[in-house]
């Protein structure tokens, strides 16, 4: 049984989920759509010297899980910090200078020393207790999600 | 329907073969895998797949053109492999055209190699290989080998429907799924799927080398496997982690 109002804040509650997830629906599709807009870009940038890393968003009930793909990297020196309410910033060095000859492209000169990538976070997380583990060179990257209003 | 994909053979193709195949998949697993038998068995291209539900690519590979879906060939064991992501609108047609072609040529056994997609995998150290079968006898012939049974749940994308289709025609065919990451190249799956290979077809592929050189094979995959995934997302993949309703 609910004691007084407890049953309306739940409904209110459950509305403003509802709501919460139509506004995140309607965000992805926005953020596809002005993706399209823009010509595909490479997963590198010379000028930067970085690889883009492959990575990935899960989002369970109680946490955002981040991972990305980091090989040839050394795991000591990586770097994961917030640079908004919503968006994670991944830095990592390679052990060695990669280059463009390594896949195969000799049209190309360049070398890459690094990984570099912003990840957006599609639900409000709470940073401060975001936790990082790295095996088999796959960044882990877990953060808990701020309760519902 | 299948005829909009093409099977060109340039050479001779061997009677009742053994065909591998290596399509984009999780953790491209099957590529990988099946590249690094051509390259260890040192197996000859002689044929190629074409149609217009690909993409206009072809793949130079020192400054000539090739197509970028081949079958590759030494004595009667075949490989097929593709250097792109598949559109997920050539999926039917491709698997049709492929089972086709192998009922043609009297296949003996059709190999499907790729990876079932594990959330966990970065905490596994040696990737269970998983089978399933178009016939009973095959199924049977996995259990003899020691292959685990993926009993029940949902397959999703060309393995499947040339499992299906390979059923249907009473074709053998098995699928050897390794535990793989989803949408990050994974070379150890790869040799882990080799491994059982080896143990079935009592070939001798090394797969040192390929775990030797596997955070390159991961850094040169990138791209592809970003393109699978694209695809993978259309096909709903996914639905691989559920669970059927319905036990019959």
């Amino acid at each position: 049984m609910y004691k007084n109002g407890e049953h309306m804040a739940k409904r209110k509650s459950s509305f403003v989920d509802v709501i919460a997830g139509y506004i995140d629906e309607l965000e992805r599709v926005a953020n596809q759509i002005l993706e399209s807009r823009y010509p595909e870009k490479p997963s590198w940038d010379i000028a930067k010297s970085v690889l883009e890393p492959l990575t990935n968003v899960f989002v369970t009930v109680g946490e955002v899980v981040i991972t990305a793909d980091l090989p040839c990297v050394n795991t000591a020196a990586i770097s994961v910090k917030a640079v908004g309410p919503n968006v994670i910033e991944i830095k990592a060095n390679t052990i060695r200078k990669i280059s463009f000859s390594e896949f195969g492209i000799t049209h190309r000169k360049g070398e890459f020393s690094g990984f570099y990538s912003q990840v957006s976070i599609p639900v409000p997380v709470d940073m401060r207790k975001m936790s990082i583990t790295c095996k088999r060179s796959v960044l882990e990257i877990r953060i808990p999600r701020k309760p519902t209003p | 329907m299948s005829s909009i994909i093409k099977i060109i053979e340039e050479k001779p193709i061997p009677s009742q073969p053994i065909v591998i195949n290596g399509l984009p998949d999780v953790g491209l697993v099957g590529v990988i895998a099946v590249s690094e038998m051509i390259s260890s068995l040192n197996m000859e291209e002689v044929a190629k797949v074409e149609s217009e539900l690909l993409p206009p690519i072809i793949v130079l590979h020192k400054g000539l053109p090739y197509a970028p879906i081949r079958f590759f060939n030494k004595n009667n064991l075949m490989a097929l492999v593709s250097e792109i992501a598949l559109p997920s609108l050539s999926v039917f047609p491709m698997a049709s055209e492929i089972v086709n072609w192998a009922r043609q040529k009297k296949a003996k056994l059709m190999i499907s190699l790729g990876g079932i997609a594990e959330p966990n995998r970065q905490n596994i150290e040696s990737p269970k290989v998983f089978g399933a079968a178009s016939t009973p006898t095959t199924l049977k012939n996995l259990e003899d080998h020691g292959i685990e049974i993926l009993g029940e749940g949902y397959l999703v994308g060309a393995y499947a429907l040339i499992l299906k289709n390979c059923a249907e025609m009473k074709i053998d065919s098995i699928a050897l799924l390794a535990q793989s990451f989803y949408n990050y190249p994974d070379p150890e799956a790869a040799a882990a799927v080799l491994t059982q290979l080896n143990k079935i077809l009592n070939l001798k592929i090394d797969v040192t080398d390929l775990l030797k050189k596997g955070e390159q094979i991961r850094l040169k995959a990138r791209d592809v496997m970003k393109r699978t995934q694209m695809e993978m997302e259309r096909m709903s993949k996914a639905q691989e982690y559920a669970s059927p309703p319905l036990y019959v």
